[in-house]
């Protein structure tokens, strides 16, 4: 299993620009970037709460497990 | 890590960065300069060692011997100032928790303990060489250490035990750096 980032789901939803998100999440689009393609080693439970409040949704509307692709 | 942590560090880092490359350039020209007043030769080697009976005559080799074994602790010291200048660039920089700088604080400390090392060891193997001409009897074979020696051993000790503390930061900071 993997953990796939749906978060460009949830912002095209919200109708929400890369850059508002970060900006309103206090983290640079650079890291947004990353975090969306989900080339990181994890999100603190800090900016993860911070996502949902400004889109409005659950830890589980952004992360979901998946079969690992072979 | 706050901003003004880090301007401290930078601002500290860059007069450390002046100050040990003043002391790499300083140290050779004062060596030279101890040959170039005559402060370094065979006269000054029986004044330091005065305490000894040594022979009437001292040997060109004893010399060149004797020269050699100094120049082994120099030259620790030299490695140990460009490792410092090292370290110092790299904090100046704005770079502290890597493995770069752990690695390179674990080469001072190390060469710090080899120092206080080589410290005790040359001098027994100083005064041996210098009291080899003497008859037997009166040669002698002296293992001492002082204060400076201990105190590069400990402070070397601690500086290598600060390296690895500071590889596993780095480690950690490393880890850290990929959760947003």
């Amino acid at each position: 299993m993997e953990i796939v980032v749906r978060l460009d789901v949830m912002m095209a939803l919200r109708k929400m620009k890369g850059r508002d998100l970060a900006a309103r999440i206090g983290i640079t689009e650079q890291n947004l970037s990353l975090l969306k393609s989900g080339k990181v080693k994890g999100i603190r439970f800090e900016t993860l709460a911070r996502i949902c409040e400004v889109l409005e949704c659950q830890p589980g509307d952004l992360l979901e497990a998946a079969p690992t692709e072979d | 890590m706050t901003n003004r942590d880090l301007n401290h560090i930078i601002s500290l880092a860059r007069l450390l960065h002046l100050a040990s490359t003043i002391g790499l350039i300083f140290l050779p020209v004062a060596i030279g300069l101890a040959f170039v007043i005559g402060e370094a030769g065979i006269d000054d080697l029986r004044e330091t060692y005065a305490e000894h009976t040594l022979p009437e005559v001292i040997g060109t080799g004893s010399y060149i011997s004797i020269l050699v074994i100094q120049s082994v602790g120099l030259l620790l010291t030299f490695y140990v100032l460009w490792q410092m200048r090292g370290l110092f660039a790299y904090y100046k920089s704005g770079e502290t928790l890597t493995a770069r700088c752990a690695g390179q604080i674990l080469r001072i400390g190390k060469a710090l303990v080899a120092i206080g090392v080589i410290g005790i060891l040359s001098n027994t193997l100083i005064v041996l060489i210098l009291t080899w001409g003497n008859p037997a009897g009166q040669r002698v074979l002296l293992v001492s250490f002082n204060d400076g020696n201990v105190g590069f051993i400990l402070a070397g000790g601690l500086i290598v035990v600060i390296g690895w503390v500071m590889r596993e930061a780095a480690l950690v900071a490393e880890e850290n750096r990929g959760f947003i």
